[in-house]
């Protein structure tokens, strides 16, 4: 039955009239960023971009988590792979990340080092278990939807006194991302579509400041045509009405106040703390770190790593296009000496990366 | 790492579920942690990275399908106060 009711959320009829609504609401041009990597996936994959009125210009925001991960956190994981005793646990999307001079973790473990790929941070207890002479490092990388479910697998590795599981937290919070973004003067934008799930963990609330403090919308919206459609025609109709809001299309899955318990699990382990993003730079509170009660978990003080500014990838545009100020085909090297084959940048590698989905669906 | 869409609950072990990604056979299991209630079987479940994030509210999503059908014929669409 419900598989049904999922399926009317991408009624042809009903995204062509959203589309017809959206074009004659339209008299100037509409700048949006999406924030999310899935919804950068969404927009190609469900052929929504090449069908959106000329007038919409789409700007792919920093909600790639692998592609914010900063230059020196990977060259920090790269570092920690092949040490002795030391078993790393990742994405698979962070094992063709290159670092400084062309290193990544699938090289180093054509070197030697003990690198295991893991689809939940969950899969790391096993993995612990089986290896009790070795430390797990769990490379944490991703927003508030990914940093609950860590937190929830150290709260289980402590129930099951699961000793060498450590975590090299490198986990960024969006709603301080969108702040630096909109106070940045050489980015113009209208509205954002806001993450779906990072939404549903912390609500809409964290996001009122975007029309308080910038005039500018922001809706939550899921990841069918007709969510995104809609999100976008009712920023253009609030701008039409010399408006902003923050709006909520998602209500299936956010409620406005999030999941309370999931938050409450994130925030028993983590707190706010400065980070640095890929192409943003240090961005005060948008980041989380291990907290001092949990504080034998944390990889970066079992192994002192200390995460500065450093110079960033020759050639690689990422940060301007993480902020919006380029589109990828606009980097010199996009589909010559940058492809998904040979990516020269994070933003080519993660399929969340909009190098990567441009790559995958402009060039078709 | 996130699933764009719900899957359905098939059958619940203590704080794990099996569910169903679309209609098709492949099944995954998902911690219910970090859910404020327990899911239920038949449940549509919006899951990251191995743990349950969120139940789909059905009556929500019965809503924003009227709504959307009110959204083309009517002008201005309501939103959160700002
Ligand atoms: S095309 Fe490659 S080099 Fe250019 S910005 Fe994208 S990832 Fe970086």
């Amino acid at each position: 039955m419900s598989f049904e009711l999922l399926d009317r959320f991408h009624d042809p009829k009903l995204c062509r009239q959203l589309l017809d609504k959206l074009n004659a609401s339209l008299d100037s041009e509409f700048r949006f960023m999406e924030v999310c990597g899935t919804h950068t996936v969404a927009i190609f994959q469900s052929g929504l971009r090449s069908l959106l009125p000329e007038k919409i210009i789409h700007l792919s925001g920093p909600g790639c988590p692998v592609c914010v991960t900063h230059e020196s956190e990977v060259n920090a994981f790269l570092d920690l792979a092949g040490r002795d005793g030391v078993i790393l646990a990742t994405f698979g999307d962070l094992m063709r990340v290159p670092g400084e001079k062309g290193r990544n973790l699938k090289k180093a473990v054509a070197d030697g080092a003990r690198v295991k790929v893991v689809y939940s941070p969950f899969d790391t207890l096993k993995l612990a278990r089986e290896n009790p002479d070795n430390l797990v490092v769990f490379i944490g990388v991703g927003f508030e939807t990914t940093a609950p479910t860590i937190a929830g697998t150290m709260k289980m590795a402590r129930e099951q006194d699961i000793r060498n599981l450590r975590i090299l937290c490198f986990h960024k919070t969006v709603p301080t991302a969108l702040d630096t973004l909109l106070a940045d003067q050489a980015i113009t934008l209208d509205g954002f579509l806001l993450p779906g799930h990072v939404s549903a963990v912390i609500g809409v609330e964290p996001y009122r400041f975007i029309p308080a403090t910038y005039g500018k919308s922001a809706v939550v919206t899921g990841f069918e045509p007709l969510d995104i459609l809609q999100s976008l025609l009712k920023m253009v109709e609030w701008r039409n009405h010399g408006g902003a809001q923050v709006g909520n299309d998602y209500t299936r899955i956010v409620s406005d106040s999030g999941n309370r318990k999931a938050m409450d699990v994130m925030y028993e382990v983590f707190e706010p703390c400065d980070a640095l993003w890929r192409g943003l730079g240090l961005i005060p509170g948008s980041g989380l770190e291990i907290c001092d009660e949990w504080a034998g978990f944390d990889a970066k003080k079992e192994f002192g790593i200390v995460i500065e500014e450093g110079p960033a990838l020759p050639g690689c545009k990422c940060g301007d296009i993480l902020k919006g100020v380029l589109q990828p085909d606009q980097c010199p090297l996009f589909g010559k000496a940058c492809t998904p084959a040979n990516p020269v940048g994070p933003c080519m590698v993660s399929t969340e990366g909009s190098c990567a989905a441009y790559y995958k669906y402009k060039l078709d | 790492m996130c699933l764009a869409v719900p899957a359905e609950v098939l059958d619940i072990q203590g704080e794990m579920a099996t569910c169903r990604v679309d209609r098709g056979q492949t099944t995954i299991k998902a911690s219910t942690m970090l859910l404020p209630e327990a899911p239920k079987l038949g449940d549509f479940l919006i899951i990251h990275a191995g743990f349950a994030l969120r139940v789909l509210d059905r009556e929500q999503a019965e809503e924003s399908l009227k709504s959307l059908g009110e959204i083309v014929e009517c002008s201005v669409p309501s939103g959160v106060e700002g």
